[in-house]
């Protein structure tokens, strides 16, 4: 959606926005917002698996993303990279202060197939986090380093808590990480330039 | 010590969320002298964040604009608040504050424009000037809170505090002779309970209070504080 008035704040650059952010200005963070806001829920919800979760995430981290635009650096990354960031770090710590042995119970059954069809959130978390994918990318990598990849990001689990959940040395995993997203470099390269 | 390619192998996990926090700061630390490391970083950091697109895409709830922008529109408009009358605070507020002349006297007309700054905080003044750290009092159990004044300006610093639930925040007050507290603005604290602020322009605030509030309020508060820090006269 979002068929906003054309003002001069939406034709400049995310940086320039959040430089304006930086110093108070309103306006310039609706229009960030706008333009982030939609990706933001999605991921906030894909990890979740909770509507009104999802919303107080995201809420919670464009007041973040309000209050701390003056530590963006374009050194580091994209205003969407930043922003998304944000999103998947505020995500894992509710994740990880639900009961995590309980969560890695239900993802070991769910990687087995065992179980009923999940109920509560943190249920929907996981079922969510080892969902195939929409389209591109990570349907693309071999089985053993998609999985790891969800689980970690979309999951919110630790490299440590993915070996012991699936039983692989922590090396396997990580090097599973990284050839996996370093994969996903290669096929997205151009997501970057979405932002 | 941790090597360059062992800290290399972690730039992914970092980059997904997957590393412990004792990695991500070893990994930050390295980073910041590694110019090939950092490069490959926010590669891996901008793939990681292509994955949000790889989901179903939701329309958000137009509510949450709405409220996400109350608060900012309020924040924004901090810099000059209107004076706003609060019956019956000024006594909750003042018992908690240092016994002084003049203190919540009647409700002076006007207010004199001030510039408040008030954000997240990373570091320390920058600069010189003396610094004085002043105690607060806190009222809720493990709640501990001081302040570091240089001037006009104070960094204020609360640890424990407790989570609030959604829609719910901590507001930071201003507190002067003869006046009604005047809103600094929300301060989200971190996931430890740890809330630094940093207030600027403070000529003439006796001193910094902090109420849990409904997010969008910046009236006046509706609580006692739970935590009043003196400040001391430039």
């Amino acid at each position: 959606m979002g068929t906003r008035r054309d003002t001069a704040l939406d034709r400049l650059a995310d940086e320039d926005l959040v430089a304006r952010v930086a110093t108070g200005d309103a306006g310039a963070f609706e229009v960030v917002y706008d333009r982030h806001a939609r990706v933001a829920f999605s991921l906030a919800f894909r990890m979740l698996g909770d509507r009104a979760a999802a919303e107080d995430l995201v809420q919670d981290a464009f007041l973040s993303v309000w209050r701390g635009a003056d530590r963006f650096s374009p050194a580091l990354g994209s205003v969407r990279t930043w922003v998304l960031s944000i999103v998947h770090h505020r995500g894992i710590d509710r994740l990880r202060s639900s009961a995590a042995a309980a969560r890695r119970e239900l993802a070991l059954q769910q990687e087995a197939h065992v179980g009923d069809p999940p109920e509560r959130t943190e249920d929907r978390a996981i079922d969510g986090a080892l969902a195939p994918s929409l389209h591109r990318g990570l349907d693309d990598l071999p089985d053993d380093q998609g999985k790891v990849v969800r689980l970690a990001y979309y999951g919110g689990f630790t490299h440590h808590e993915i070996s012991e959940m699936l039983g692989l040395p922590l090396g396997t995993v990580k090097s599973r990480l990284r050839l996996g997203l370093e994969r996903l470099r290669m096929s997205m390269g151009a997501r970057e330039a979405l932002s | 010590m941790t090597g360059h390619d062992e800290l290399r192998e972690l730039l992914a996990s970092v980059a997904l969320g997957a590393a412990t926090p004792e990695e991500s700061d070893l990994v930050a630390r390295h980073v910041a002298g590694c110019g090939d490391c950092r490069a490959e970083l926010r590669g891996l950091r901008a793939a990681a964040s292509g994955l949000a697109l790889d989901v179903p895409q939701l329309e958000v709830p137009a509510s949450v604009k709405a409220s996400v922008m109350d608060v900012v529109r309020r924040e924004a408009a901090a810099v000059a608040p209107p004076p706003v009358r609060a019956p019956g605070l000024r006594e909750r507020l003042g018992a908690l504050l240092p016994a002084r002349a003049g203190l919540w006297p009647a409700v002076a007309a006007g207010l004199a424009a001030v510039v408040i700054g008030l954000a997240v905080w990373g570091g320390a003044f920058g600069g010189g000037g003396s610094v004085r750290t002043v105690p607060g009092v806190c009222t809720a159990a493990g709640v501990s809170c001081s302040a570091e004044v240089r001037g006009d300006d104070a960094v204020l610093r609360v640890t424990g505090l407790p989570a609030l639930p959604a829609g719910r925040g901590y507001e930071v007050w201003l507190i002067r002779d003869g006046r009604d507290p005047v809103s600094a603005g929300f301060m989200a604290p971190g996931a430890d309970g740890r809330l630094t602020a940093v207030a600027e322009g403070l000529d003439g605030v006796r001193a910094l209070a902090v109420t849990p509030e409904a997010l969008g309020n910046t009236s006046a508060p509706t609580s006692s504080p739970i935590v009043t820090v003196p400040l001391p006269a430039a």
